[in-house]
């Protein structure tokens, strides 16, 4: 089974791309059958960072039924295993995908055969974004150890979660639940999973008992990209810790990435930064990065959808319109 | 936010229940800054009203836990509900020792007494406290036999291991006054969980002498 992870970040220019791109050349070199599917719709880049120009097929050739099959769109890249879903090209019916046509990309991802799928998805925390995460119970967050970033990290991963719980339950069952959050919140934001969590336990503990099991076991990782000297190496870890005692949620730290200069002259020249400038420390940390993702997956990690997930998924697409259920779940967190 | 009250003041200030005081010091410290005002790692994550709530909180949790008593009370509170195991408060990964100084706690009392038999029955224990005199190295091998270090003493006790040192060798010119020795061999007789008088005495008389 193929192992997907979504990498997400919240702020533009944190690295998303670059990590992805180095991850999925260096899994690759490693032998690993490996595809990078560029999610970053109306922005996509991707194939740029791994230095391919030009772009014969894309995702939306998918999705506007060019193309039968999600693998008929896939590019070959000039690094053996590596291969490519192209972002580029997606016009703004893409940007703003219907639920639906996520499914059909979710259902569509899980048949295809590789050792690893990593997603490069946008910035921001729209639904396009937050639902990629739902794909797999493991996930990436990169952040920078600037405000403005981990400000945008918090709010993703809240939204994430959010959008979890409301993906394991009916959307009735989910707007009664919510106004009767915000009754006994006196009117605070429900953008708080555990909250919401210790809400449900409360109004239906067995659906309450299910949620919570299914939370504890989405693996979440965490990234501290562009690390300079001055900065506090111990920030990760505080984040994740503070998550974990306030939110409830489990997110484990991987490590710090050190900012360098080169990586502005790597990506300019359109080289992969591990052949370019192998005995860099952002070189160390970035090899560190990409074995902790790569012994993941050989510890038999759960990361694909599995079948009961997918089914919920299904379930839940069939029974609410794409527009409709973002604008329930909207309500719950007013970022 | 995850409500406060649920967290336990250990989970607070991120200890464990077999925490020492100096572990207790630097947590605090350290959460104070990350829960201070211009701190990066919280960023957005709080409203100012609830970062106050928990720095309260955090205060509280410091001050409970770095005092003796009341974090004692708060040990055998927390084991009553059930959020803390019997056997993994600090006083017990210290060989289970009672802290000392618990004057009019019944509690202690009880607990101190439930120790002394098993001490009193170690043989070697037994052979020395049959002494009639008692020197400094009785009271090392005494110690030695219970698996205490001195520094655990001098820890518990506040007396300075350089003191509990002199003590140990006899070393009757560096000590002080009567009265202070009487209360320091006390303490280091307690910690022990040994009859202070009997003890004590027996190692005063040749100084006496």
């Amino acid at each position: 089974m193929t192992s997907i992870w979504p990498i997400g970040g919240g702020k533009g220019g944190s690295g998303k791309s670059f990590l992805a791109g180095n991850l999925g050349i260096w899994l690759a070199k490693q032998g690993n059958k490996t595809l990078l599917i560029d999610a970053d719709f109306g922005a996509a880049n991707l194939h740029t960072m791994i230095g391919i120009l030009y772009q014969p097929k894309s995702l939306s050739d998918f999705l506007n039924k060019k193309v039968q099959t999600l693998a008929e769109t896939v590019i070959e890249t000039r690094i053996p295993n590596l291969f490519l879903i192209s972002g580029a090209g997606n016009n703004l019916d893409t940007v703003n995908m219907a639920y639906e046509q996520k499914m059909k990309i979710f259902r569509a991802i899980s048949k295809l055969s590789y050792d690893f799928t990593l997603l490069d998805l946008g910035a921001g925390t729209s639904f396009n974004t937050i639902d990629f995460f739902l794909i797999s119970d493991s996930g990436i967050f990169v952040t920078t150890p600037e405000p403005t970033s981990i400000e945008n990290v918090y709010r993703l991963m809240r939204a994430v979660y959010v959008r979890k719980i409301r993906q394991l339950l009916k959307t009735y069952h989910f707007r009664t639940l919510v106004e009767e959050t915000e009754a006994r919140a006196m009117g605070a934001l429900v953008n708080n999973p555990e909250y919401l969590l210790s809400v449900i336990k409360k109004l239906e503990p067995e659906k309450g008992k299910i949620v919570e099991e299914a939370l504890r076991a989405f693996q979440f990782r965490l990234v501290v990209n562009q690390f300079r000297k001055q900065d506090n190496p111990q920030m990760g870890v505080l984040i994740c810790r503070i998550i974990e005692k306030h939110l409830g949620l489990p997110v484990q730290f991987i490590g710090n990435i050190a900012h360098d200069d080169l990586v502005h002259d790597a990506v300019c020249q359109k080289v992969p930064f591990l052949d370019k400038y192998p005995h860099t420390q952002t070189a160390a940390d970035l090899k560190k990065f990409c074995r902790h993702i790569l012994v993941a997956r050989s510890k038999g990690e759960r990361s694909g959808p599995g079948e009961e997930a997918l089914e919920k998924v299904a379930e839940m697409g069939g029974n609410t319109g794409g527009i409709e259920s973002d604008e329930a779940i909207s309500r719950t967190h007013l970022l | 936010m995850r409500p406060l009250a649920e967290l336990t003041y250990y989970e607070i200030l991120d200890l464990s229940p077999g925490a020492t005081p100096f572990e207790i010091r630097q947590a605090h410290k350290k959460a104070l800054e990350v829960y201070s005002e211009d701190s990066m790692v919280i960023y957005s994550l709080f409203s100012d009203e609830e970062r106050k709530e928990i720095l309260a909180r955090l205060n509280e949790a410091f001050t409970t836990l770095i005092n003796e008593k009341a974090r004692y009370a708060y040990d055998q509170m927390l084991i009553q509900q059930g959020a803390m195991k019997e056997g993994s408060q600090y006083w017990s990964a210290r060989k289970k020792l009672a802290p000392v100084g618990f004057n009019g706690s019944t509690d202690t009392a009880s607990q101190s007494e439930g120790e002394k038999p098993q001490a009193v029955e170690n043989p070697v224990v037994k052979e020395i406290l049959s002494q009639e005199v008692l020197t400094g190295m009785d009271l090392k091998r005494l110690r030695t036999e219970l698996g205490v270090s001195l520094e655990q003493i001098a820890e518990r006790t506040k007396i300075r291991p350089g003191m509990l040192r002199y003590i140990e060798e006899d070393q009757f010119n560096e000590l002080p006054s009567r009265l202070h020795l009487k209360s320091f061999l006390k303490a280091y007789v307690q910690y022990l969980h040994l009859n202070p008088e009997s003890v004590v005495d027996r190692y005063m008389k040749r100084i006496q002498g």
